[in-house]
């Protein structure tokens, strides 16, 4: 996850600390003081859903499904990580909501001293549910919405789909809970992008999250209708515009990116045109705390019935389930091949990967679209945008004295 | 032989070349077995403690068993 209004606009957020171990210059309360040492971890507590999203990287369905962890192993599952150290807790779907007893799991999350947040189509929220889960200690709710009300409600199979979420949203700013967009953007609705920012933003909302596309669940049967690479390029350069001009306008929006780690590397060079060199450069250093894409290592996932994935979107490949052993356990066990290999990927990458400037900071991008795409997960990202004139030669930046 | 998680595909075949694709660069042979097929036991409990179990090739008490 990296924040444009951070790195471009200096705009300070919670997450400072968390993502760049910049908790110190930050005038925001922090999630945490100290960069993260454990992962995040999504939690998708049911597979089933009241809408049905073209891009559901959980294959979410209207029937629950069975094997899913009960409250109780919930509760177990939330004091496992806690005793772990995990910062945050995101609860997912499915839809979350259509667990009747996500307020006391999110009370529960909160009390062992996870930050619980809550990913949802928020279609289900009104006010009383909403103050429920504030009043459990909800940090967080992330409403996906993706395009104006046609689009969002072709792509989310229901009719309303994008008053009902806009609802919601309502209904969690009403009872003061801190609350976000999120957006995946594909060719379906890149253009609307600005307008639904525009919308939102009237309505309240000031923190939008940008999902690219990833090649899970139902999201690999839409890779057709991916940007290109030329399309992406325009998307994040008029992402980072449109933050750059909102804060002239004295408006504070905080926007970021997810998903695709090509980003950082852009970022450096948009940042190097038309900010300058000490600004590239800061932000390179920035960049290089956070880490680079964190599959494996700063994001885990455990989805409805305890099998763990290496991120939320790759659940068709698990490491183990919670029932058998800790998430701990399991999450440290670099006797898998694959996941030791994961945390050393620099030295494995391949091709465009191998000899990029930008290789700390961006970490070879999304290993599952590899796979999807090249049969190989070392192999490159095929979302990557960066030119070749922009990948070549040494890292950007020469480390600051603090580093 | 070392296990290295599961996969979830439509057909064993495609599991295999799911798995394959995951593990090949490790594994001269890469095994997959139907999680229908297995009968799994384990010393750790998730939720209220399940039904004690000792495999019947085994003397090792369980706290926990269930069919996938």
């Amino acid at each position: 996850m990296i924040s444009i209004s951070k790195l471009l606009c200096d705009l300070d957020a919670e997450g400072d600390g968390l993502r760049y171990d910049a908790a110190d210059e930050s005038k925001k309360p922090q999630i945490t003081e100290r960069k993260q040492r454990r992962p995040v971890v999504v939690w998708n507590v049911t597979k089933q859903c009241n809408l049905h999203c073209a891009h559901c990287y959980a294959g979410a369905e209207s029937a629950s499904a069975p094997g899913e962890l009960t409250t109780e192993e919930g509760k177990d599952l939330l004091d496992d990580l806690a005793d772990y150290g995990a910062p945050v807790v995101l609860f997912s779907g499915g839809e979350p909501l259509a667990r009747q007893d996500l307020p006391e799991l999110v009370e529960y999350a909160a009390d062992r001293g996870l930050r619980p947040v809550l990913s949802t189509n928020g279609t289900l929220l009104n006010r009383d549910r909403a103050r429920e889960l504030r009043d459990a200690g909800l940090a967080y709710a992330g409403v996906s919405v993706d395009g104006l009300p046609e689009r969002n409600d072709e792509f989310r199979g229901k009719e309303g789909a994008f008053e009902e979420a806009v609802h919601g949203i309502r209904s969690c700013l009403d009872v003061g809970l801190k609350t976000g967009l999120r957006y995946t953007i594909t060719r379906h609705n890149a253009e609307d992008l600005e307008g639904v920012v525009d919308l939102l933003s009237d309505v309240g909302v000031d923190r939008f999250c940008f999902y690219h596309l990833d090649y899970g669940g139902r999201g690999a049967d839409i890779s057709d209708v991916d940007l290109s690479t030329d399309e992406r390029r325009a998307a994040v350069r008029r992402l980072c515009d449109m933050t750059r001009e909102y804060r002239e306008r004295g408006e504070e929006i905080e926007t970021l990116l997810v998903g695709n780690y090509a980003d950082a590397g852009f970022l450096v060079e948009y940042a190097r045109e038309e900010l300058g060199d000490a600004r590239a450069d800061s932000i390179y250093r920035y960049l290089r705390r956070n880490g680079g894409d964190p599959t494996g290592e700063r994001v885990a996932d455990v989805d409805y019935q305890g099998d763990v994935h290496l991120t939320q979107f790759w659940q068709g490949y698990s490491l183990g389930n919670v029932r058998d052993r800790s998430f701990g356990d399991i999450w440290e066990d670099e006797s898998n091949p694959l996941l030791a290999r994961l945390r050393e990927r620099e030295e494995h990458l391949k091709g465009r990967c191998a000899d990029c400037r930008y290789l700390d900071i961006c970490r070879g991008g999304s290993r599952l679209r590899a796979l999807a795409e090249h049969d190989d997960p070392f192999a490159p990202d095929p979302q990557c945008y960066l030119a070749d004139a922009e990948r070549a030669g040494e890292p950007s930046a020469p480390p600051a004295p603090s580093d | 032989m070392r296990h290295v998680g599961s996969v979830s595909a439509p057909t064993p075949e495609k599991a295999h070349e799911h798995a394959s694709r995951l593990f090949g660069w490790f594994a001269d042979d890469v095994w997959v077995c139907e999680s229908s097929d297995i009968h799994r036991f384990s010393t750790h409990s998730l939720g209220e403690p399940g039904e004690d179990a000792t495999p019947e090739s085994g003397t090792e008490r369980r706290q926990h068993e269930w069919d996938e």
